[in-house]
């Protein structure tokens, strides 16, 4: 198939059709109207279901339905309806339903602003909802990459019994850039014999889609059932791009579309003189944390890019593990950071840590 | 080839991502140079990339901006100021509309119906075409999109635009086959095509007979169209 002009909300919105979700739950939210606007327009003509739900809470309900009858199903939400699924997602993780969720981060907290930001990363690989859980959380820096993120997450999801979050900032679901859909190709994913599907011929067990456990062991059970899949995810799934990292006595950590500046920043520093390299994770859960470890045996001195006040940069410092100073630089309120401002910072980095 | 001229008042629509704001910020500033110039920001369906986010650039070359009331702050309020009839008391030299994408972003037109009508004959209504966006990629869906927003704003339209881009990896391939497209559009419904749109890069390989509307890229910041 060509190429096409899309806009990463629809994107990820073809992405997902492609893939065989068929249903589509949510509730509109800027600066992601165009993923349900997508759906609503493209889900008819494959014989699929969109409902624009009462509110966000029922949505993601929805989703926790569909997915325990097996469907492949969607959701996407801007971080306040995120906030609002949270309890639904918490659900969903205990009772080990595969499904994607789409958040495309804007300025925070509370209603915040329509402005693109990264401030929900604590949300999306800390829990967010209560309880010991996790999701797979992928973070997109390019249209194309969010698109092939969704193809790949729903194969995750099924194949852990997991909810796959896309973690977009807005500017990834805003931006338009040239996109092509390679064929999709399938992972061996292993069949749903866990999804209810009606118990006509009674010759399985029962399959009972639930997330309440009144029995102190059978909890016990779930959860370590549950630490062992985290386990063998972070063995398996954790993504992580390096750019001209092998010499670099600098490195920028930063993920989305803060990486994307990030590597015109180094490439104007490379000019300049300077060896800095980016570790960008593709993967925010499981966090790439050996790639960072690694680096910090050779490399003097590390930053971490957000638009947030600080977030990422804490696992960074979990994985630097002190060998080696890690410090931040944040914007704020909405503002996307300039390559200069990226520039400026690989500067005093240099300066501090000659 | 054929000279490109236009009207008191120009109203841009089709659909998002069919480049209507370039077209808009590239036509006011042309304007600029010949005479006064407005460029009308309508545009409250588009969250990011709104034209008088150039507002600056715009009003150095001599542009005057209206813009919607809340446009470039982090709030989410499509409302549009009173100062987007003054074009039709103080009538500029020219004037240019940039309407929002789609059905629902044209449907502001209709706040300008009774002046438009009073004004018609220096009206021009013109639909910009991008066969490389998502259905869009043919005829008959283009035809759907024009139907439907010419139904929602209450009008008609007077010419077509064609302005076939892939962003930062178009080609003249991309160009020749939107203009393929784009006069099978015009041929269908007999409207006339206004002109082709190209980066001014391309323009000079441009071998057709179409008027051409060469397009300096504004609204891109450049990481974005960075290649290591």
């Amino acid at each position: 198939m060509a190429k096409k002009l899309m806009k990463g909300s629809e994107a990820i919105g073809e992405a997902a059709i492609q893939a065989g979700c068929r249903f589509f739950f949510g509730y509109p939210i800027t600066p992601q109207n165009e993923i349900p606007e997508y759906m609503s327009r493209r889900l008819p003509q494959e014989g699929g279901v969109f409902l624009q739900a009462e509110s966000e809470v029922a949505a993601i309900n929805m989703v926790y339905g569909a997915g325990g009858s097996g469907a492949r199903v969607m959701t996407s939400s801007s971080s306040p309806g995120i906030s609002l699924k949270q309890e639904g997602i918490s659900y969903i993780a205990c009772a080990e339903i595969p499904c994607l969720i789409c958040n495309m981060m804007r300025v925070g907290p509370g209603l915040g602003g329509i402005q693109p930001a990264q401030g929900d990363y604590f949300q999306a690989t800390k829990g967010g909802g209560h309880g010991d859980y996790h999701l797979v959380v992928l973070a997109p820096s390019t249209v194309q990459e969010a698109a092939n993120m969704v193809m790949e997450g729903f194969d995750i999801a099924d194949t852990y019994r997991i909810p796959v979050m896309l973690l977009g900032d807005g500017m990834i679901g805003q931006i338009m850039e040239p996109v092509e859909f390679a064929d999709y190709k399938k992972r061996e994913l292993p069949p749903k014999t866990w999804a209810a599907t009606g118990w006509d011929d009674k010759t399985r067990e029962r399959a009972v889609i639930n997330s309440l456990y009144i029995e102190p062991e059978q909890m016990k059970v779930v959860s370590e059932r549950l630490l062992k899949r985290y386990a063998l995810i972070k063995e398996r799934e954790t993504q992580v791009e390096l750019y001209n990292t092998e010499d670099a006595d600098y490195i920028i950590a930063a993920y989305g579309t803060t990486a994307r500046i990030a590597k015109s920043a180094i490439n104007k520093a490379r000019q300049m003189g300077i060896k800095v390299g980016l570790i960008r994770p593709k993967t925010v859960w499981p966090f790439p944390d050996e790639a960072f470890s690694k680096a910090a045996d050779t490399a003097k001195a590390f930053i971490t890019i957000e638009m947030s006040t600080g977030q990422m940069v804490e696992d960074v410092r979990l994985a630097v593990n002190g060998k080696k100073p890690v410090e931040f630089f944040g914007t704020l309120g909405g503002f996307v950071p300039s390559t200069e401002d990226i520039l400026e910072q690989i500067i005093k980095l240099k300066e501090a840590h000659e | 080839m054929e000279k490109l001229d236009f009207k008191r008042y120009t109203f841009i629509i089709g659909n998002f991502g069919s480049g209507k704001t370039e077209i808009a910020i590239n036509l006011a500033l042309r304007h600029a140079s010949l005479g006064s110039s407005m460029l009308i920001d309508m545009d409250i369906i588009n969250p990011y990339f709104k034209s008088s986010s150039k507002e600056r650039i715009l009003r150095d070359a001599g542009v005057e901006v209206v813009k919607p009331d809340f446009a470039n702050t982090t709030m989410d309020v499509p409302t549009l100021p009173p100062e987007i009839y003054s074009p039709f008391d103080r009538k500029p030299d020219h004037a240019v509309f940039d309407v929002g994408g789609d059905p629902v972003g044209a449907a502001v037109l209709g706040l300008l119906k009774d002046h438009v009508m009073e004004a018609r004959e220096e009206c021009e209504f013109l639909f910009v075409i991008n066969p490389m966006r998502p259905m869009q990629e043919n005829k008959e869906a283009i035809k759907g999109l024009l139907r439907e927003m010419m139904d929602k704003a209450s009008l008609e339209v007077d010419r077509i635009v064609i302005n076939g881009n892939l962003a930062y990896e178009t080609e003249m391939e991309h160009v020749v086959h939107s203009e393929k497209i784009g006069r099978e559009v015009s041929f269908d419904l007999g409207i006339p095509i206004k002109c082709i749109c190209m980066r001014e890069e391309l323009s000079d390989e441009y071998k057709g007979d179409l008027p051409v509307l060469p397009i300096h890229i504004f609204m891109r910041p450049a990481w974005l169209d960075e290649r290591p």
